[in-house]
């Protein structure tokens, strides 16, 4: 891919977004202070401490670097480093901004401005377009953004800010949820996983099987799935009440087997896709020489089918895993718990701060699983 | 022709459903034993009907405004260099469930329809954006070759050519946008969207499978209603594509 084309594409393609990420903070303000927790926000000045200075100065830098570093396209990862360098000494202008404008102790409370997010939602999309220019997945490089942004929370830099106030005073909830949103999640594919590869394997060669799990898995994925939570929850409901020994088990009504059993159904379908897609790569040819070899179909399943079309299964397996996560937020509704019992907490009380320390670990989580799958099927498949 | 006419007859049993639900407190009560109000009867379910159907279709028309011009620029010459941004938009919209993106719109718009409105938009104009840039990438070169060859300009190229050639593409990008749009305004009504998904998070929140059931039943015959009806269009569109074709 020498085309010389492509360095002037990587440039103009990440310019906009580095001049609109310059210019949001100025235009729409760094940071907003409110006095105590009722009153609402009003942008604040940068304070003109040394500290700050030197944190506006490197996410200057940046910005500039960003559109040049997408210059070699041999070297097209350089542009999402920079634009990782640039979130985060965006976010160290905000924290140490907020820590000059807020007296520590007090009631005032400071959070980045809509400047502030604006250009960090820009540089996301940034840093997404220079995974795209070079086809690859996003997720790691967003996911290096939210680390570091953890590691300057860690560091005590981003204190002065609401949302880190709020977390420091739900550390154990918000663990909790986590860990909640990640059982919900990893059971609901376990299970889709359980049902869709046998029927999967059976249908390679029934296309009655196929033809209906298909239509039943697509007609699944229509229903929306606040609606499929609900419709399970009655049944549930009744199943616990007849049978106490379910009900201990943890399948009553509401809680987390609706949620579990929802989520699975929406899981259905990608995988059908992605594993019977799969079990096709294998050519024809060489599954007839196989027969006549002497292999059981079984053998055939796993010594041929499986490891030829592994690149295709992982890629299937990916984008349920990120389905998984997105959904399992949804289990709060039915009292399933997770990282969504947050976000509808903070919606009830209208609080943003409270609504983004939900959502922001989930699309963590969300990137962790796409990143991770992703290597993953790297290290399988090096070749592709 | 038979399958338009099944459907006319479930819509028709749909809307008698939603006249029969408030009315049928014996048939509630006995689901419901030990719910004291089991009948949702705070609003009409056509009211909630109209504007979960309003919310849904205004947000596909505005997507389709935005999405159909931004995938047509991405397939030109000129715009084609621009396409990895949809697909990082894209990419990004994958790691966010819908519910999020409502629940984070919530504050900077307040309750009501408008936060859904704007997650709505969102969520229907990814997949109209990518069937739009697909549908025209994967137009045939020497169909355009020979739309060029009869002189057509650039803009009867694509109107006569290209656009038609992808309508299958088209429809099924819309199908999914309707039906994500449809699913992701029931979720609205956490935000305080009136729709079908209303009863749903009414009953949820006050301990009365009732009226979760009442909406959840509604909110998913809609879905399936509008799916099939999309299905039906799409296909009547390719059997007349088979014609021009034959």
């Amino acid at each position: 891919m020498r085309d010389p084309r492509n360095a002037a594409t990587g440039l103009l393609v990440l310019l906009p977004f580095a001049l609109g990420a310059a210019l949001a903070p100025w235009l729409l303000g760094w940071i907003a202070v409110a006095p105590n927790r009722l009153l609402s926000a009003r942008i604040a000045p940068l304070g003109a401490t040394g500290p700050v200075a030197i944190a506006w100065t490197a996410y200057h830098a940046a910005l500039i670097a960003l559109p040049l570093a997408a210059w070699r396209p041999a070297r097209a990862w350089m542009a999402e480093a920079v634009g990782v360098l640039a979130a985060l000494a965006l976010l160290a202008v905000v924290g140490l901004g907020a820590s000059a404008a807020v007296p520590p102790g007090g009631l005032a409370r400071a959070a980045p401005a809509a400047g502030a997010w604006v250009a960090l939602l820009l540089l996301f999309l940034a840093i997404s377009t220079g995974a795209a220019l070079r086809g690859a997945t996003p997720a790691l490089p967003l996911l290096a953004v939210l680390g570091g942004a953890v590691l300057l929370g860690v560091s005590g830099l981003l204190d002065p800010l609401s949302i880190m106030r709020e977390a420091l005073g739900r550390g154990e909830e918000l663990r909790q949820a986590l860990a909640e949103h990640v059982i919900l999640s990893f059971s609901a594919l376990l299970l889709a996983l359980a049902l869709s590869i046998p029927l999967s394997a059976l249908s390679i060669s029934r296309h009655g099987l196929e033809a209906g799990f298909l239509s039943v898995a697509s007609g699944l994925q229509v229903i929306p799935a606040i609606a499929l939570f609900g419709l399970l929850i009655v049944p549930l409901a009744a199943l616990g009440a007849a049978f106490p020994a379910l009900r201990e088990m943890g399948l009553g009504g509401v809680g987390p087997a609706p949620a579990v059993i929802g989520i699975t159904a929406y899981l259905l379908l990608p995988l059908a896709r992605g594993l019977l897609a799969g079990f096709r790569v294998a050519p024809p040819a060489l599954v007839e020489a196989a027969l006549g070899q002497g292999l059981s179909p079984r053998q055939i399943l796993w010594q041929l089918r499986v490891p030829l079309g592994a690149g295709v299964v992982l890629g299937a397996l990916r984008l349920a895993a990120v389905q998984a996560v997105g959904l399992a937020t949804l289990a709060a509704l039915v009292g399933g718990g997770g990282l969504g019992a947050i976000v509808l907490q903070g919606v009830g009380q209208l609080a943003a701060d409270l609504i983004l320390l939900g959502v922001l670990p989930v699309l963590a989580l969300s990137l962790a699983v796409d990143a991770g799958i992703a290597l993953l099927s790297r290290r399988l498949a090096p070749e592709e | 022709m038979r399958r338009a006419a099944w459907l006319g007859a479930e819509i028709l049993a749909f809307l008698a459903a939603l006249w029969a639900a408030p009315r049928a407190e014996r048939l509630w009560s006995a689901l419901f034993p030990e719910v004291s109000r089991p009948t949702y009867q705070q609003e009409s379910w056509f009211t909630l009907l109209g504007s979960h159907l309003a919310l849904s279709l205004l947000a596909v028309l505005i997507a389709a405004a935005l999405a159909v011009p931004a995938g047509i620029l991405a397939t030109r010459r000129r715009g084609r260099r621009f396409r990895p941004v949809l697909d990082a938009v894209f990419a990004l919209a994958q790691s966010l469930p819908p519910v999020a993106a409502v629940a984070v719109a919530l504050p900077l718009l307040g309750f009501g329809a408008a936060p859904t409105l704007l997650a709505l938009v969102l969520y229907a104009a990814l997949p109209l954006l990518r069937a739009t840039a697909s549908g025209l990438e994967a137009v045939p070169a020497d169909a355009l070759e020979a739309a060029r060859g009869l002189g057509l300009s650039p803009f009867q190229r694509l109107a006569q050519v290209e656009l038609p050639l992808a309508r299958p593409v088209l429809l099924s990008g819309l199908r999914v946008a309707v039906t994500l749009s449809v699913a992701t305004t029931a979720v609205g009504a956490i935000a305080g969207a009136r729709c079908l998904g209303t009863p749903i998070i009414s009953g949820l929140a006050n301990a009365n499978p009732a009226y979760v059931l009442q909406g959840a039943l509604f909110t998913a015959w809609l879905a399936l209603l509008l799916d099939r009806a999309l299905g039906l269009l799409a296909a009547e569109g390719g059997s007349r594509m088979g014609e021009l074709v034959a």
